[in-house]
């Protein structure tokens, strides 16, 4: 399934796929709705996923997916729906993603285990 | 006839239109089995009964006898069975949309099928938690074409190949 430069739409959520993400996502640079929910990824979200910058919605809820949300995520300038729940994230929130504008149709990041805090400017 | 009220079964004196090239029965209530007379008029472009009750399964050599064939919309039904292993030759098919009905077993070998934007292939039960799943995926090497892929909602397995976005050989030449 290599080369496929085209691709706008990938939606795999609702399977069984496993293991990692492959970084090499980094390289769907056309990738405009990536949906790979509810399936049993594990491992980081690579910092790869700020490539992608014409991403408008962005969806990895319900999987095994640990470590930082990456700060790159703030690269997606045109982001629109962000869900990252009922996963193992740790750390804190990259304050990236409240700078994200076009951030307004949903951001979910609940059933996780982060910490700190939320900033004030939010 | 799309977008009425239309209930029961398609008459298969309809399949006597021999030059048609389109079929827009979406969106009624229409019910039985698709006509599989209509796979034989070869000069169809385009079929599309979508959102009906059609029940049954895809004559699996159907994409021999429409050397034509384009579009493919079959979403919102009942069909069962397998994707038709002639698919593997529909070289022009451009948009295959299937979602939601009953097919179950592998995704044939799409290599062939250059033209391929679209493939909709959600909630359905196809693969079988397996890395037998990802043959398929392998198949659509080189598709730059491919602009939309849905595999939502099925059982397909196995660990995202590496190879699902490499395009450093093509990137290098």
């Amino acid at each position: 399934m290599g080369n496929l430069i085209g691709l706008t739409q990938l939606m795999m959520g609702y399977n069984h796929f496993s293991g990692i993400i492959p970084s090499t996502f980094g390289k769907f640079q056309k990738m405009q709705k990536l949906v790979l929910s509810a399936n049993q990824l594990s491992g980081h979200i690579g910092e790869f996923v700020g490539n992608l910058s014409q991403l408008f919605f962005l969806d990895m809820r319900t999987n095994m997916l640990e470590g930082h949300i990456p700060s790159s995520i703030g690269n997606c300038r045109k982001l629109q729906h962000l869900g990252l729940s009922q996963n193992k994230f740790t750390g804190t929130i990259p304050l990236e993603i409240f700078n994200i504008s076009s951030l307004t149709n949903l951001l979910k990041l609940s059933q996780n285990s982060l910490s700190g805090s939320i900033p004030k400017e939010v | 006839m799309g977008i009425n009220n239309l209930e029961g079964e398609v008459p298969h004196k309809l399949c006597h239109l021999k030059d048609l090239e389109q079929v827009f029965v979406s969106i009624n209530n229409l019910s039985g089995t698709f006509p599989s007379c209509f796979y034989n008029i070869s000069s169809l472009i385009v079929i599309s009964d979508t959102e009906n009750q059609f029940n049954g399964s895809l004559p699996p050599t159907m994409f021999h006898t429409l050397p034509n064939l384009q579009q493919f919309y079959i979403a919102l039904n009942q069909a069962s069975g397998s994707i038709p292993p002639s698919i593997t030759n529909a070289s022009i098919l451009s948009l295959l949309e299937i979602g939601a009905n009953q097919f179950t077993g592998q995704v044939p070998a799409l290599e062939k099928l250059r033209d391929l934007f679209y493939l909709g292939l959600s909630q359905n039960n196809l693969g079988d938690n397996s890395t037998n799943d990802l043959i398929f995926f392998k198949s659509l090497t080189n598709f730059s074409s491919l602009q939309m892929l849905n595999i939502s909602d099925n059982s397909f397995g196995g660990q995202l190949p590496n190879s699902l976005a490499n395009l450093s050989t093509q990137l290098n030449q």
